[in-house]
């Protein structure tokens, strides 16, 4: 490891990475505590309906089991909060609420034991008599709501009647999960009257007031841990309905309880990524200029999502079709359909990754309508500023992104005939989409501590905000190391406690852009104090010197995230440029993506190495959101068909392709005091279009319907060959 | 009673006999280096050696491991000096939130014993042989560069 101090936007390892590849890092079912109980559960086997009755006595016979929850004997629970932005509960019923059985899996009893196959055991010997009702759990087949919020600008209908050029197509994503490697995991115990508890979380303190609210306990009475996540992306904001049990498992039994979900348990309990039905209508000149845009969204949610007092969770696909390209008609109408599944959440760029699907692959088909280079068509309807809000951006350097891109990637060389271009057997296309995400910040404070040992000065950091990976420890210790001078390995970072200075959700790629601002605030506080211990002002003295001198002891500070500039002057977009190749054998039908090419703007990097490591974790992401990833449930039953690894089947080392992603180096000085915008989701947004408009150019095939899978591919090169 | 040999210390252990390798080294030793991702061989993340070799240990039960020895990640390094691969790990980035890193790790070490000349081994050949490990947050190229590093 570099021991110099570590310039902010350089390369470098992860200052966690130690632990990491020993094994030492410490996830929440790592958590061994004396006297640990095991958590297991069972699911319900119906989709729709009430659980008639429940006969738990084999289940009891099993040695080592220590205690049965139901929806009788659970116990009353405080009102949990719900939409106040201080907590999140993933459904709004609180587990073993009552008999109502609303998707298939959802909890109808919980056992503890002293092991985990005694409770594993038990629970499969749980006998459940259900009244089962009819399910739905096809977003096709199956009644909308009409919400209210209908975003729009100028006239939208007359516009595209008017249009000289006009395009109206249906895009689909089918229900996809965020399915981090870790499977969602909790150890609960109470310390007399206090609870601690060790989670796998986005966001401690929304667990934190969720728990507090549901015991009846001050926040401060609970204490959430997660100073290691195994990834989430998305899955982890709400406070999940097995980690309330463990607590109160743990209470009812004076034990510590571990609850660890199965893997089918996440598929099916842990909310997805809705599905999708998306009409595109575009209007445009015959250059290509667009005049009118309308989006009609269909996405699934939850028959019992609360709506309409509650916000029944509709994916936000319309956020990123209002502001990108230059249209001065506009209008988005969203409708949810209520199904008998899980109550979908977020899943990395909620939003984007669906709204851009199907907005830049009908810009693809614009631009083959119209005969014009789909990056000369991108060009032509750029804005400076956000579309829909006329807020001018702060920073913005799209045109770069597609310039470079095009140029890494080699894109003037492309044919535009679909089968122009071949090699071996193989069918050969290329394809782009622009990428995009907001810039999002939050409240957020760090703690800096200053204090000396026989070496000299250290500092100590320290914030409730939770490192999923990101590279939030390796980002605080690169800027704490910089605003005070120190070699990185004197700088020690601490997170994910609820104890620790406040830090909002992990989430919206916010947190290095929260927190990274509010670590260099604390420290230059800390030099302001230490500066006035200096003989003269041109004294080069070492910090350990000053506190020395000053006769003080450790000396901290705690920032916050400033906002800055005019409130609501500027808008903060992060943009991309992302360029695909891939090969089609037409025999086969499979996509092989061969090489991808991202060059974003995501403001100021502050760690090289990490960065570049989750734009492709973003792409990679993006890759099975295109060819792989669909969580299918049985229509008559509401049974998720596999819903394993081998079922619900995400990219692995054989998959990926040559990746090369770059950024621009234009911070954002206007967003934070360090210019970072952050860069966790940005990667994933364009790369499905890409990829489909890849596919069409290397076949004449336009999928619209995600994943592209060979079946599909072939069927329709079949059905070629019969014509 | 079975005896469990792991990372060079034996273990007299009274087992479940339904218990698998990974629960018994989590739950029973202590060794939460071994992740658990699936628990049905589908993900990788629990990958051990046994006598050298990878072995999925959700998919072994422990009391068939008598009179072999258990390696996980813990006992990889040689004291406070890590295995070139875990070195290779750090210095490539070959990992975000870490929780396949174990995984990938122990089936990195033992995939490259399993073939017969590292030297002719391609990135699509060590591709192929890793894709039982699986990462969600996609750190897959800088994995092949940390296999790379440590290849010949
Ligand atoms: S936990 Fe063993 S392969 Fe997934
Ligand atoms: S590093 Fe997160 S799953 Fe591989």
């Amino acid at each position: 490891m570099a021991t110099a101090s570590r310039r902010i936007g350089g390369p470098g390892e992860r200052v966690d990475a130690g632990l990491k590849v020993t094994g030492q890092a410490r996830y929440a079912a790592d958590v061994a505590l004396p006297d640990l109980a095991h958590a297991a559960y069972l699911g319900s086997a119906i989709a729709s309906g009430r659980v008639l009755a429940i006969d738990t006595t084999r289940a009891e016979q099993v040695g080592g089991v220590l205690l049965i929850l139901t929806h009788h004997n659970r116990g009353p629970l405080g009102d949990l909060p719900n939409g106040d932005g201080t907590a999140l509960a993933p459904d709004p019923r609180p587990p073993l609420a009552d008999a109502r059985v609303h998707y298939h899996g959802q909890f109808v009893a919980m056992v503890v034991a002293e092991s985990p196959e005694q409770a594993a055991h038990a629970a499969a010997l749980i006998g459940v008599t259900y009244e089962p009702a009819p399910c739905l759990v096809d977003i096709d087949d199956a009644e909308a709501i009409r919400l209210e919020d209908n975003p729009r600008r100028g006239d939208c209908a007359a516009a595209l009647r008017a249009a000289p050029v006009a395009l109206d197509v249906l895009y689909s994503t089918p229900v996809q999960h965020p399915c981090p490697l870790e499977p969602h995991a909790t150890v609960a115990h109470w310390v007399g009257h206090d609870l601690v508890v060790h989670d796998s979380t986005q966001w401690v303190l929304g667990d934190r007031a969720l728990l507090a609210r549901a015991f009846g306990l001050a926040d401060d009475r609970v204490r959430i841990c997660a100073p290691f996540v195994g990834g989430s992306f998305g899955s982890k904001v709400c406070t999940a309905a097995h980690t309330l049990l463990a607590a109160v498992a743990a209470r009812r039994l004076g034990r510590p309880v571990k609850s660890v979900l199965r893997r089918e348990q996440v598929l099916a309990t842990i909310g997805p990524r809705a599905a999708t039905r998306q009409r595109i209508q575009l209007g445009a000149e015959r250059d290509g200029r667009l005049v009118a845009l309308r989006h009609h969204t269909r996405s699934h949610c939850a028959v019992n999502s609360g709506f309409p007092d509650r916000d029944p969770f509709h994916e936000p696909t319309s956020g990123v079709t209002r502001m990108l390209y230059a249209c001065p008609n506009y209008e988005a109408v969203h409708d949810v359909v209520p199904l008998h599944l899980m109550k979908p959440g977020w899943m990395r760029a909620p939003g984007e990754a669906t709204g851009l699907w199907a907005l830049e692959g009908a810009m693809d088909e614009l631009a083959c309508r119209l005969g014009v280079d789909p990056l000369e068509l991108r060009l032509r309807n750029h804005t400076a500023h956000n579309a829909h809000t006329g807020k001018p951006y702060a920073g913005e350097h799209l045109r770069e992104c597609y310039e470079r891109g095009a140029e890494r990637f080699g894109w003037a060389r492309r044919d535009p005939r679909p089968r122009s271009m071949r090699e071996g057997d193989a069918f050969v296309g290329w394809g782009l989409a622009t990428a995009t995400h907001p810039g999002n910040s939050d409240d957020a404070s760090v703690r800096v501590r200053l204090d000396r040992d026989s070496r000299g000065a250290y500092a100590s950091v320290a914030t409730a905000g939770v490192d999923l990976g990101t590279g939030l420890y390796t980002a605080l210790a690169v800027v704490v190391a910089d605003a005070l001078e120190l070699p990185l390995e004197r700088v020690h970072v601490e997170l994910g406690d609820s104890r620790l200075p406040p830090a909002p959700v992990t989430g919206g790629s916010n947190l290095t852009a929260s927190l990274a601002p509010a670590a260099r605030a604390a420290c230059l506080q800390l030099r302001r104090r230490l500066l006035g211990f200096r003989r003269d002002p041109d004294e080069l003295a070492a910090w350990g010197e000053l506190l020395a001198r000053a006769g003080l002891g450790p000396i901290e500070a705690v920032g916050a995230a400033e906002p800055r500039g005019v409130p609501g002057q500027y808008a903060y977009q992060s943009f991309g440029a992302q360029f695909v190749e891939v090969r089609v054998v037409p025999e086969l039908g499979q996509v092989r993506v061969t090489r991808v090419v991202g060059v974003f703007d995501v403001g100021q990097v502050v760690n090289a190495t990490a960065t570049r490591n989750q734009l492709i974790g973003g792409i990679l992401f993006g890759l099975g959101q295109a060819l792989l990833e669909r969580l299918v449930h049985d229509p008559a039953r509401g049974v998720p068909v596999g819903a394993d690894l081998a079922g619900y089947v995400i990219p692995a080392h054989a998959d990926v392709p040559d990746i090369d992603v770059s950024w621009l180096d234009t911070p954002d000085p206007a967003f934070n005091a360090l210019g970072c915008r952050g860069a966790g989701e940005i990667g994933i947004t364009g790369v499905a279009a890409a990829i489909a408009s890849a596919v069409h150019h290397a076949t004449g095939i336009r999928v619209r319907d995600l994943p592209i899978t060979p079946e599909r591919l072939l069927a329709e090169l079949a059905g070629e060959r019969e014509d | 009673m079975v005896l469990l040999s792991v990372n060079g210390a034996r273990h007299e252990l009274d087992l479940d006999p339904r218990t698998s390798l990974l629960d018994a080294l989590r739950e029973r030793l202590g060794l939460t280096g071994t992740k658990k991702g699936c628990d049905h061989g589908q993900c990788g993340a629990c990958t051990v050696h046994v006598d050298g070799r990878r072995v999925l240990s959700c998919l072994a039960l422990a009391v068939a491991q008598q009179g072999h020895e258990v390696t996980t990640i813990e006992g990889l390094a040689a004291g406070e000096r890590l295995h070139p691969m875990q070195r290779a790990f750090v210095e490539c980035d070959a990992l975000q939130c870490g929780f396949c890193t174990p995984g990938q790790i122990m089936s990195a070490v033992a995939m490259l014993v399993e073939v017969d000349d590292r030297r002719r081994l391609t990135d699509a050949g060590i591709r192929e042989r890793m894709s039982g490990n699986l990462c969600r947050c996609g750190a897959y190229p800088n994995i092949l560069a940390a296999i790379r590093r440590v290849r010949p």
